[in-house]
């Protein structure tokens, strides 16, 4: 068995995509959001509202069984209102509203998700800087290989901030770096391919050689066994620099802008997109380690 | 046999003591242990808290978390020496309340001292201090999962160590759990009123709250087809119930229900379960939707106690210091008394222990809750020889 096997097969997926005007910020998202959610919730922060019209419009009307595991990756999570709270306590010196020091809590997304979708089974919440997809969907195969969940749904989520100049820096990119932000979501199945067209779902897409890759080198040997013949590579869109392993692949670019949960995007685009060859989707982590994924669309 | 997954090393550090041994002495030795209080500045009026702090250690937030994580893995590694290739190769499953807020925190107020034009809040990534510092420093390069569920954060850490374990995706991994002391959190649970007065009384009549508490627990569990003696994590289960953000629903419906799954995933009936470490941590809501869930599954109630008064609440580590805690006293074959109890609540129909007891091998609950809804059950089995 590989580390991070069987191979995935994506059933659904939906999501929200914004590039964030320097001038307006982030549109408010109470109408989008009222168009998509089962159920209206009070006391939600913009993550949560990212979170449920994202998984919305990817679970649409369909019901999902009570066996379904939900894991949301993202690499700051509530980031406006743990700003907030920051700025009222640290600079202004008051204690955290409890509506929004609850909000602070990295799984109060995932709970609303799974009151909104009526789900109760297992429901994480995980971070790995750019590569959080990746981390979900590691958790979500490891899941589904050891028989606690039947599919899953697994979303990436991350919210921009004002001043954008000042997420910039968070960010660590460079000044007038065009941001945006993002809710993507898959439902996914451990694909099976010895399965009958009756007894499986036909799917849109596999995803394979999920990967944490310590170094360069160990990323020219996950390219040894994930390249393929027309295979793409994905990279963060505003790094002119792809590592040498990767560099000689044609690249493919979604027309995003810069923030954490870009492969999500990558992904949605890419099979919106109607492509038919294998992608590569890496991202570094800023430790020197790369987290790669193959997607491989249906023909 | 299929692949089990038995504790190989631990190591922790925490408001009981430095070192796990350290650490159980104290829980063993003491009846009940009276929390500090922590004063916390920069508030507009004064904010002082109860708290279990762990004695000593830098009070810069990041060398403070640093130092933590070198204290408990220090212990582990002493026990367990890996070779760099074994470091770099295992998975990390990480858990934590507060990952880098503390320094998160301390940067943001330092930059509004020294230059508060461009003072900016959350100025780091948060999430991914933890990681960084274990990648940097002890060449744990493998596949990082930084998990952040409220206080079920290790507990589920500790689920998807088992998971990998029993698929054959590694032969070992390494869950860690953190909580440092920051202003978030302690401010954060004082404006839900969710503070005890003094010290925390699990199951009491008289409770009124929690005591939040400092510390890291590092657990090393590795597959093991031997049926050797030791303990092993057997089993385990996580939920979430979506009764309420900040509570499990009071008729113990969903607790019971993940309590079922941990036992039917470690493969016993409930009547082989010989005690229950509770979650137990003296808030009204959480104490009488535990009673209730305990109640529902089982005919005849075992045992059971909470780790907290003692140990404090270490909310996302809880479930790794705690199972550490439990696996030390079941190596000494003792069973810790439930302190802070002391008056029934009869309301909630049950009562802890009241005194420590001689443990025998077996199997064992554990359970934790957190916010969110997020419900874990786990069950440990100790066997004193093959």
């Amino acid at each position: 068995m590989t580390p991070f096997s069987p191979p995935l097969t994506i059933q659904a997926l939906g999501d929200f995509y914004r590039t964030i005007d320097p001038d307006r910020g982030p549109d408010p998202l109470r109408e989008t959001l009222a168009a998509v959610s089962r159920e209206r919730f009070r006391r939600i922060d913009r993550y949560t509202q990212l979170a449920l019209i994202g998984s919305g419009r990817c679970v649409g009307d369909t019901g999902l069984a009570s066996d379904t595991g939900l894991y949301i990756g993202s690499r700051f999570a509530s980031l406006s209102n743990t700003i907030t709270v920051h700025q009222q306590m640290v600079a202004g010196g008051s204690v955290p509203k409890p509506a929004n020091f609850i909000n602070t809590l990295s799984n109060s997304a995932g709970y609303y998700v799974a009151r909104n979708l009526g789900l109760d089974g297992r429901n994480l919440f995980v971070s790995r800087q750019d590569a959080s997809l990746i981390a979900a969907l590691q958790l979500a195969v490891a899941d589904l290989a050891g028989g606690s969940i039947r599919q899953a749904l697994v979303g990436v989520v991350d919210e921009s901030s004002m001043p954008l100049e000042e997420h910039r820096r968070r960010l660590d990119v460079a000044p007038g770096t065009p941001l945006g932000e993002g809710s993507h979501w898959f439902r996914v199945s451990p694909h099976n391919r010895r399965a009958s067209a009756e007894d499986s779902e036909p799917g849109l897409a596999t995803l394979s050689h999920l990967a944490t890759l310590a170094n360069e080198e160990a990323l020219s040997d996950w390219m040894e066994e994930a390249s393929a013949d027309g295979a793409g590579i994905w990279w963060p869109e505003q790094d002119t620099d792809l590592p040498a392993p990767v560099a000689h692949l044609p690249r493919y670019q979604a027309g995003l802008a810069c923030y954490p949960a870009a492969m999500g995007g990558a992904i949605v685009r890419y099979l919106e997109g109607g492509q038919q060859h294998p992608l590569l989707l890496l991202a570094p982590d800023g430790a020197n380690r790369y987290h790669g994924v193959r997607l491989n669309p249906a023909r | 046999m299929a692949r089990q997954a038995r504790i190989a090393a631990t190591g922790m550090i925490s408001s009981l003591g430095r070192g796990v041994a350290d650490s159980v002495r104290t829980l063993m030795a003491t009846p009940e242990r009276q929390a500090g209080q922590l004063v916390l500045a920069g508030f507009d009026e004064p904010l002082s808290v109860p708290y279990h702090g762990v004695e000593g250690g830098p009070d810069d937030a990041g060398e403070r978390l640093a130092w933590l994580l070198d204290q408990a893995l220090a212990e582990l590694f002493e026990r367990a020496p890996l070779s760099a290739s074994q470091r770099a190769g295992m998975p990390v499953f990480i858990g934590s309340s507060c990952y880098g807020i503390g320094m998160g925190e301390s940067r943001y107020r330092q930059q509004l001292a020294q230059s508060p034009a461009s003072a900016m809040p959350l100025p780091l990534d948060g999430f991914g201090q933890i990681s960084r510092h274990l990648q940097m420093q002890h060449g744990l390069t493998g596949p990082d999962f930084s998990l952040n569920t409220a206080c079920t954060a290790t507990a589920n850490a500790l689920l998807g160590a088992l998971t990998a374990i029993r698929n054959g995706q590694c032969d070992r991994a390494l869950v860690v759990g953190l909580e440092a002391r920051n202003h978030t959190t302690l401010s954060g649970f004082h404006g839900m009123q969710l503070m005890a007065t003094d010290t925390m009384r699990p199951f009491d009549r008289r409770r009124d709250g929690l005591v939040l508490g400092e510390g890291c627990g590092v657990l090393l569990l590795e597959a093991d087809s031997v049926d050797s003696g030791a303990c092993y994590l057997a089993g385990g289960a996580s939920n979430c119930d979506t009764y309420s953000i900040s509570a499990s629903h009071p008729d113990g419906s969903s607790i019971a229900s993940v309590m079922a799954a941990a036992l039917a995933d470690a493969g016993i009936a409930g009547e082989r379960i010989l005690a229950i470490k509770a979650h137990g941590t003296a808030t009204p809501l959480n104490d009488t939707s535990e009673a209730a869930g305990m109640r529902r599954l089982f005919h005849e109630l075992p045992d059971f106690f909470s780790l907290k008064s003692a140990l404090g609440h270490t909310l996302g580590s809880c479930g790794v210091m705690e199972t550490i805690l439990m696996e030390a006293c079941l190596g000494q074959n003792r069973l810790p008394a439930s302190t802070g109890f002391a008056e029934a609540d009869d309301a909630l129909q049950v009562a802890p222990m009241t005194a420590g007891r001689e443990a025998e091998d077996g199997s064992y609950l554990l359970n934790f809750f957190g916010f969110g809804g997020n419900n874990a059950s786990l069950v440990l089995n100790r066997r004193s020889g093959p």
